[in-house]
């Protein structure tokens, strides 16, 4: 049975790209070792415009702009520059029309003109230690390296890379306030359970870059003000303890510099202009390999495509309900369909855990690889 | 003629394959098969959830219907293949549209209706009756990240220089977008600005004019518009769907969209049967409802918006957690329940483990289905003669009263109605399969497609909590008489099994309607018994549920348990442990 796969893995080839939300200018080159702080690119993104209206002060509703026109699309010019200009019904008398304010001549149509009136600079960091394996033009890169993969679920605030700090000693746990001292400025922090406002204000105050939890309540979503601290979860929304598992590999991880994105797939496709479109990862890569070129190009941005088909022994993890998160193998594979408590009948698999044999529907596992 | 049709709906999550062959000369349903929908990781394939479907009905028949390279066999011959092959999709994220026009209850209006027509987001509406200055036009077009541009405004003959100023803010956008594929614009708004529009538009994006929507303000004309859409629809996203274009060679008919699809069929049996029918198609992306009004031309809206899967982040956006909260029997807090509807969107494809989790899904899917009908169906709510519901949540519901509920809350028929579900699956393939043979569809329709789960009795209007709102009295012929005084607030079942027909006489009281227009009026009908039997619905309409939580739990409880509904919450299990 093919299912949809999932990394949680203290070892395995990483491959990301890193994009420019425009195109822009590539600082890197193949070949080159670069550190997760890395500026890989940057990129002036236009943020405002003004629509200059050409033919109504030049009181004419056929322009021949080509005859008017005074800058040329891409041209920079300060406020008060005449932009267009014609002669008016008196001889000798020219009308004008001027820039109200400095930008950027952004396009030029019949009768119009628009201005971009700010830019943007943005700046790209290579996110992981590692090696450009290629450059995507002005575009971004690909950078490679060997190290832990998360694929996590869910999370807000974006990227953050620092030193991994455990504050709880189980899965289970909560951080509670009060936990946090000055030891945990600049770290991520692995937090176990969940995390609610007041613990993450805290974090927040200690000057923490990011934390790593289970589970997010969907109201810390809608911060206001919005926090600084970037957070991934990685089973879900709502207060769900951490796989034991993924606990296991992150502990693994203490005091080693990590890598975390926090963002939420189910918010991708609201058009907000340009869009992360990666998902929710922790990272913490290794000494960075050469450039071996052994690497399959797969961003870990989207769930990883690998074909294998699950089977007994395969390890799963449910992705629904009350046991979300949780993680198993499969035991055996029924013939015929069976039935969920809930009375549903879909083909599906009895999956170990622990100590308990229970029969999940194929839909509502994931295979970990 | 066609002997043998092989019909395959992809769907979001799931991907169904029907076989309709003819046997002793008459059309019957051989087989269905289902797998999961492949178009998109881990497989990224379309054709395999087809292959992976047909294999299972192959199974069921003994007899190849897969070429060894994995294609349909067509035409058919003695041991192996179908005479036809046709396939719908649902499947695939929907076309991004930015709406523009003029006047918000005019011709943006009429905009929007077009835009339901199929797989349509509309991430954007643009207009010049609002505050909005140019420059916030430009930057709401580029946040729009729009595939497809409606262009609309002007009534033929009538404004010209506001809709010129619109295709002129489009023109300068155009030139800002840096990446992708350019949209495309449709105009359909006054024909009289065509060339106007081929001046400004045509030389930065692609154009295509088609009829004003809103020739006059009192006329609207969505035909060529909607078609339009559908096209690109098609075009820009069915097409793009990975191993769409295998899939399409497998066929000599095109693949149609499912909205299309099921329109069809519901015209065609409001159209054949002289009914007002109501289609409701619950899909994890998109939920469509398609209306047949005698008289009038076949009408449907198509969400993709409302969703109760891979939709579902956007539908929390548009409905008030509270309002699915408000149908929980048991006590779960709306925050909660908002983390488990968002981890829902994070994993659409998941199916209910447990009776709260399935309570919760039927939650969605009630609100789903009010949001679209509240677009589709002008008040007030016509008189339905038949209901019929599809889509994985309805059709998979372990008790049929489930659906049944789910349905009749969704959208509270008044009157007398018929409830029927998609029995196997293939209701939303019959259109398609109609252009193959159109004998195949009829017969299918008619024999085998539907669960019959019996006829709704609900007349509008409130009482008093506790005192009689009707009087029912059922005669299963002249020695089998019941009669039965139900009360308001209350929903209950009478016994009439599959196949039975009885005479229903209904008398409300003089607060409640039966679809006559005349409150208290009795009425007396013929019904079918199904599944369920008789539904008496004295809950009154509009339905009203409780403020107070533990009030509202304990009324939906009393529905439940009104249509013989079991179920375990967390609670109950507490409890027995």
């Amino acid at each position: 049975m093919q299912l949809p796969k999932v990394t949680i893995n203290s070892n395995s080839p990483i491959s990301i790209r890193r994009l420019l939300p425009v195109p822009g200018e590539v600082l890197v080159q193949t070949g080159q070792k670069v550190e997760a702080l890395t500026v890989i690119g940057r990129a002036e993104m236009p943020s405002r415009y003004r629509v200059i209206d050409v033919a109504r002060p030049l009181g004419q509703v056929q322009l021949d702009m080509a005859e008017i026109i005074q800058v040329a699309e891409g041209d920079y010019v300060e406020a008060n520059t005449v932009v267009a200009a014609a002669k008016g019904n008196v001889p000798f008398l020219q009308r004008s029309v001027r820039t109200p304010v400095a930008g950027y001549i952004a396009a030029i149509g019949p009768g119009w003109i628009l201005l971009e009136t700010e830019r943007a600079e943005v700046e790209v960091q290579a996110f992981i230690n590692g090696v450009v394996t290629r450059v995507l033009g002005n575009q971004g890169v690909i950078i490679e390296a060997e190290g832990a993969m998360i694929e996590a679920a869910c999370g807000f605030g974006g990227e953050a890379f620092g030193r991994l700090k455990r504050v709880v000693n189980s899965p289970f746990d909560v951080v509670e306030p009060g936990t946090l001292d000055e030891s945990a400025s600049e770290t991520i922090i692995l937090g176990g359970r969940t995390i609610d406002e007041e613990m993450l204000r805290e974090a927040e105050a200690w000057h923490v870059r990011g934390i790593i939890v289970g589970s997010i309540p969907a109201s810390l979503l809608e911060l206001e003000p919005p926090t600084k601290v970037r957070v991934v979860a990685t089973e879900g929304f709502g207060d769900v303890a951490m796989s034991p598992y993924i606990f296991g590999i992150l502990t693994s991880l203490s005091r080693r510099d990590v890598s975390i994105r926090g963002q939420s797939l189910h918010q991708a496709g609201k058009p907000k202009g340009y869009i992360n479109q990666d998902g929710p990862i922790i990272l913490a890569t290794g000494v960075p390999r050469g450039s071996s070129g052994s690497y399959s190009v797969t961003s870990p941005s989207t769930k990883s495509t690998g074909k294998a088909e699950a089977g007994i022994g395969s390890r799963v993890r449910v992705i629904q309900g009350k046991m979300l998160g949780v993680t198993g193998t499969i035991e055996s594979i029924p013939l015929e369909p069976q039935a969920t408590p809930a009375g549903i009948i879909s083909p599906g698999t009895y999956v170990k855990f622990n100590n308990d044999l229970l029969y999940i529907p194929w839909v509502n596992l994931e295979q970990v690889i | 003629m066609t002997k043998s049709i092989l019909a395959a709906e992809c769907g979001s999550t799931t991907t169904t394959a029907v076989l309709i062959e003819q046997v002793d000369g008459t059309y019957t349903l051989r087989a269905t098969g289902q797998a999961p929908s492949t178009y998109a990781a881990p497989w990224e394939d379309i054709t395999i959830g087809v292959q992976e479907a047909i294999r299972h009905i192959e199974k069921h028949i003994g007899r190849p219907l897969l070429a060894p390279a994995g294609w349909p066999i067509t035409p058919q011959n003695a041991q192996q293949g179908v005479d036809a092959f046709v396939t719908i999709s649902s499947a695939g994220e929907p076309l991004r549209v930015v709406v523009t026009g003029l006047i918000q209850n005019i011709s943006l209006a009429s905009a929007l209706g077009a835009a339901a027509k199929t797989y349509t987001q509309v991430t954007k509406v643009v207009s010049l009756d609002g505050t909005q200055s140019q420059e916030g036009r430009v930057q709401a077009i580029q946040e729009g990240r729009p595939e497809v541009i409606l262009l609309v405004g002007g009534t033929d003959g009538g404004a010209e220089l506001p809709v010129i100023e619109l295709a002129q803010v489009i023109s300068m956008t155009i030139r800002l977008l840096r990446d992708g594929e350019l949209p495309t614009v449709v105009y359909a708004g006054n024909t009289k600005l065509r060339t106007d529009m081929a001046d400004i538009l045509g030389p930065v994006l692609p154009l295509r004019s088609v009829k004003n929507i809103r020739p006059r303000l009192d006329v609207e004309d969505l035909t060529e518009a909607q078609l339009e859409l559908e096209q690109l629809y098609l075009q820009k996203k069915m097409t793009k769907l990975p191993g769409f274009e295998k899939l399409s060679n497998w066929s000599k008919y095109s693949v149609m969209p499912v909205s299309q699809s099921f329109e069809k069929l519901i015209a065609y049996l409001g159209q054949h049967n002289d009914l007002n029918v109501i289609g409701l198609s619950l899909g994890s992306r998109s939920t469509t409802i398609s209306a047949q009004i005698r008289g009038e031309q076949p009408t449907s809206i198509t969400r993709s918006d409302a969703g109760v899967g891979h939709s579902l982040a956007s539908l929390l956006e548009l409905v008030p957690i509270e309002k699915f909260h408000r149908w929980l029997p048991f006590d779960l807090s709306p925050e909660e329940l908002y983390n488990q509807l968002l981890n829902k969107s994070l994993h659409p494809a998941t199916i209910p483990m447990t009776d709260e989790d399935l309570m919760i899904e039927q939650a969605v899917a009630r609100e789903a289905l009010k949001l679209v009908v509240q677009s589709l169906v002008k008040s007030p709510n016509p008189q339905w003669n038949l209901m019929i519901g599809t889509g994985r949540l309805l059709t998979g519901s372990p008790q049929a009263a489930q659906a049944a509920l789910v349905m009749i809350d969704g959208i509270e028929p008044c009157g007398i109605t018929s409830l029927a579900l998609d029995k196997n699956g293939l209701v939303n393939m019959l259109g398609a399969i109609a252009i193959v043979e159109p004998m195949a569809a009829v017969k299918i329709a008619a024999q085998e497609a539907f669960l019959n789960l019996g006829t709704v009795v609900a007349p509008a209007g409130h009482g008093t909590p506790g005192k009689p709102a009707l009087t029912v009295k059922i005669a299963l012929g002249e020695d089998e008489i019941e009669e039965r005084e139900v009360l308001y607030g209350s929903i209950e079942l009478i016994d009439l099994p599959l196949g039975k027909k009885a005479t229903l006489e209904v008398r409300p009281t003089r607060h409640f309607d039966v679809g006559l227009g005349q409150p208290g009026r009795g009425a007396v009908a013929e019904v079918e018994g199904g599944l369920l039997g008789i539904i008496i619905d004295a809950r009154g309409r509009p339905l009203r549920l409780a403020k107070d939580d533990l009030e509202r739990q304990e009324q939906l409880q009393h529905w439940l348990s009104g249509l013989g509904i079991s179920y375990a919450t967390s609670e109950s299990d507490d409890q027995q442990q």
